[in-house]
């Protein structure tokens, strides 16, 4: 075999295809020409116009022609790339088309890897077709080529980041509506993000000094933020390579799975920030992401399967313990409530355990109470836990994908909706603050400071019970149905089969 | 290379779209699957490629489960759905191309191995053309011969005719049946019955998910004991006096005269029918000619169906 078959086997054929079907189409050939022209004309007009001339008597001209670019470059990639990337993933999302692909031997993760990578060669084609006039503004001094390359590569990480986005909102399963009002909140999003980035980069170029970028705080602040990014990427390219998985697949196990590893970093990561700045704040942020990632399972979790099908139960360990870790991250519902009520129970702990100790050297402020964190877990965990009781006892009609809204539709009746009646209804009188902890007291998370009833623990605690041991059966039912293949052919027939529509 | 599906069933929540389906086909048949709307066909199909997991049940294909190894049921499967492709900017070759690369076809052959297909389905004088500016009849020749790159020993085809005009028939027939010539395995279904009956060697009814008839088109045609069959008696008397008596006669439902020849509808076993002609002998007709007329496929299907959907 040559090393160009080699090379051509190597490559990613969603990515081929995607590449073949960019140059072909007209809405790259345009945006890339309109760039370029706009840069031209930018360029010129600098040229005849723009000549500044300092105190010593050189012209310095070069920063503000290459802010001008850049604009005109960042504005064309952050918008349209984006766009281009969600619209090719959102048609191609149709059901024929991702069907002719997994009878093909293509896995999930090649087709989201090969649209990545479609994007970032699309957006290295604009940025380096651009580069002869972005480099040429050094020629008219003002802005040093470290800051031109250091500038770029921020703004080609962000438009990659941004398609990332666009992409996973083009393959989430919605109605087109749903899918436009998501389109329309991303784009208000870029467009902030936009601002944000005009902001950082104008001062970047404006403030440039070599010395600016010697400092270890400029360094440690760029690096934070590339690992924020990127782990949030990640989170993203995985959910959507999971969204395209087929339904009958154990959708459920990289989700969970990326969480635990996220969980374990990001809990090191804020150990060693906490402890080196002597500070509270990175373990209660740490705690609030995790309670938020958590959360974002357990409402997936509440809908998923309570039976596996065969291409699962392939993968079911016979070992007892490889199969109890396995019932927790496998898709099913009952193993997902136990490694949310593991995740929460594991975080809450932590914090305890680093609010008690103390250590000396991470100061004596109290930022988050424990008890609070224990109600706001407990909180998210009830509400969907008595969610999924409630669909699967009486509330038949409902799909289980629709589990997570019978929940936040109790919580909006039980937890929201009596305080806001209270607040427009009630006079200022002395013991509002009294009464008002009584209205919110199945709902942590208080409109007004201060508030708190003390018996709000203890009465989540109770319904916390109640709904765990009427859910005990529920979760044996399906660990016992949690067996390998060959077991389930040696025991009872029923457990094979596969309750549709539930598929996590 | 043989398929043998046994017991299939596929649950969509309190439904079972396909219930119980068993039937099995081989190198070189080309097998009908007929239905109604709704009656499980593509469901059927969609588990025989693999797209979707059964409920219960299983498929064989030569012996590979699709339950246990899809992955490897997948590579013996070629697989064309009821609906286009719609990627837009993209030429015949430059998709063959693609779909070459998504079943891993090594890139040294993969030249050779699209240009055969191109060949074959006679695509290579419109390679270059891109895939929306060809007509239904050419996309579903790309469709063919995207589920043929990986030289698939399996061909399920899912209303491979619906749309097309007659040429386009008459030419997907024709490799329909180069495809059987080749020892393929064929599983096609479509509500065309004559066309069919035409080209398949064999043929299953399905409806409400469970399978009403399955076997060759011999097997099937041939009315079992219990159902209703078409007569046929020449008489060298008079058909209308012919006529009148039959109607006295148990078991004889519509009668229709055409000439010296009364064709009857009737309701009985093959011995039931021999005992009417002794009868009509007995009393005195002078009985030419007495046979039961072959049924097509759309007869029996009419016959055997309800038109319910689940």
């Amino acid at each position: 075999m040559t090393l160009r078959e080699r090379l051509d086997g190597w490559l990613n054929p969603v990515m081929v295809k995607e590449l073949r079907q960019a140059v072909r189409g007209r809405f790259i050939v345009t945006v890339l020409s309109l760039s370029l022209l706009a840069q031209v004309v930018a360029v010129g007009a600098f040229m005849l116009t723009g000549a500044a001339t300092t105190t010593t008597g050189i012209t310095t001209i070069g920063d503000d022609t290459f802010m001008t670019l850049f604009f005109v470059l960042f504005t064309g990639t952050v918008l349209f790339i984006p766009l281009y990337s969600g619209i090719r993933m959102a048609v191609e999302r149709s059901d024929t088309n991702v069907d002719l692909l997994f009878v093909t031997t293509i896995k999930p993760r090649t087709i989201v890897i090969g649209k990545m990578l479609t994007t970032v060669a699309l957006t290295a084609l604009l940025f380096f077709a651009s580069l002869p006039f972005l480099v040429f503004s050094y020629v008219l001094r003002g802005v040093d080529v470290f800051t031109i390359f250091f500038v770029l590569t921020i703004a080609f990480f962000s438009v990659c980041s941004a398609a990332i986005v666009a992409l996973f909102l083009g393959c989430v399963p919605a109605t087109k509506p749903f899918r436009l009002l998501l389109g329309i909140l991303f784009f208000g999003l870029v467009l902030m993000g936009f601002g944000g980035m005009a902001a950082l980069i104008t001062q970047i170029i404006r403030s440039s000094t070599t010395a600016m970028f010697l400092t270890s705080d400029f360094w440690t602040a760029v690096i934070a933020t590339a690992v924020v990014v990127g782990a949030i990427d990640v989170m993203l390219l995985v959910t959507t390579t999971v969204i395209i998985t087929p339904a009958a697949a154990n959708r459920a196990f990289p989700i969970r799975m990326m969480i635990s590893l996220i969980w374990l970093a990001s809990l090191a990561v804020s150990a060693r920030l906490a402890f080196k700045h002597r500070t509270g704040h990175p373990m209660v942020a740490w705690t609030i992401v995790q309670f938020l990632l958590i959360t974002i399972v357990l409402c997936s979790v509440v809908g998923e399967r309570e039976r596996w099908g065969p291409r699962v139960a392939r993968m079911i360990p016979r070992n007892p313990l490889k199969r109890a870790i396995a019932f927790l991250f496998f898709s099913g519902a009952g193993g997902g409530v136990l490694w949310a009520a593991l995740f929460f129970g594991a975080t809450v702990a932590l914090y305890e355990v680093v609010q008690r100790t103390r250590p000396p050297s991470l100061g004596s402020e109290k930022i988050l109470e424990s008890r609070v964190l224990a109600e706001a877990a407990i909180c998210f965990f009830v509400y969907l836990l008595t969610a999924l009781l409630l669909r699967r006892k009486v509330l038949h009609r409902i799909p289980p994908r629709a589990t997570w809204a019978v929940g936040l539709c109790i919580f909006l009746l039980v937890a929201v909706i009596p305080p806001l009646i209270f607040l427009a209804g009630s006079d200022k009188t002395p013991d509002l603050q009294e009464r008002y902890n009584l209205v919110t007291i199945l709902n942590p998370f208080p409109f007004l400071e201060g508030t708190g009833h003390p018996a709000r623990l203890p009465i989540l605690m109770l319904w916390l019970l109640v709904v765990s041991v009427l859910s005990v059966p529920w979760i044996g039912e399906q660990w016992r149905a949690f067996k390998p293949m060959r077991a389930r052919e040696d025991g009872d027939e029923d457990v094979l089969q596969v309750q549709e529509g539930t598929a996590a | 290379m043989r398929v043998d599906v046994v017991a299939l069933r596929k649950d969509f929540g309190k439904t079972t779209a396909v219930d119980g389906v068993s039937f099995t086909f081989g190198s070189g048949d080309v097998m009908g699957f007929v239905g109604p709307n709704g009656a499980g066909k593509t469901t059927t199909m969609r588990i025989l490629s693999t797209l979707d997991e059964p409920s219960g049940g299983d498929a064989l294909i030569d012996g590979v489960s699709l339950v246990q190894e899809p992955e490897e049921a997948r590579r013996r499967i070629g697989f064309v759905p009821d609906a286009l492709p719609t990627h837009a900017d993209i030429t015949v070759h430059e998709y063959l191309d693609f779909f070459a690369r998504a079943y891993g076809i090594e890139a040294r052959k993969r030249k050779a191995v699209i240009d055969g297909v191109e060949e074959f389905t006679n695509l290579t004088g419109i390679r270059e053309k891109l895939l929306k500016a060809l007509s239904k009849g050419m996309n579903q020749r790309v469709c063919l011969a995207r589920a043929l790159l990986h030289d698939p020993k399996v061909l399920i085809l899912d209303e491979p005719a619906a749309g097309l005009d007659p040429r386009a028939r008459i030419e997907l027939r024709e490799l329909i049946r180069v495809f059987a010539a080749q020892g393929k395995a064929i599983l096609m279904s479509s509500h065309i019955l004559t066309e069919l009956s035409e080209i398949c060697t064999g043929a299953v009814i399905i409806e409400r998910g469970r399978i009403l008839r399955a076997g060759t088109l011999d097997e099937i045609m041939r009315m079992p004991e219990d159902e209703r069959r078409t007569l046929v008696v020449r008489t060298r008397g008079n058909a209308l006096e012919l006529q009148r008596l039959l109607l006295e006669l148990p078991g004889v439902g519509q009668t229709n005269v055409d000439e010296d020849e009364v064709t009857l509808e009737f309701s009985g076993s093959e011995d039931e029918a021999s005992d009417l002609l002794g009868e009509l002998v007995r009393r005195g007709q002078r009985i030419a000619e007495f046979r039961q007329q072959r049924a097509n496929l759309e007869q029996i299907f009419m016959n055997v169906t309800t038109g319910g959907v689940q």
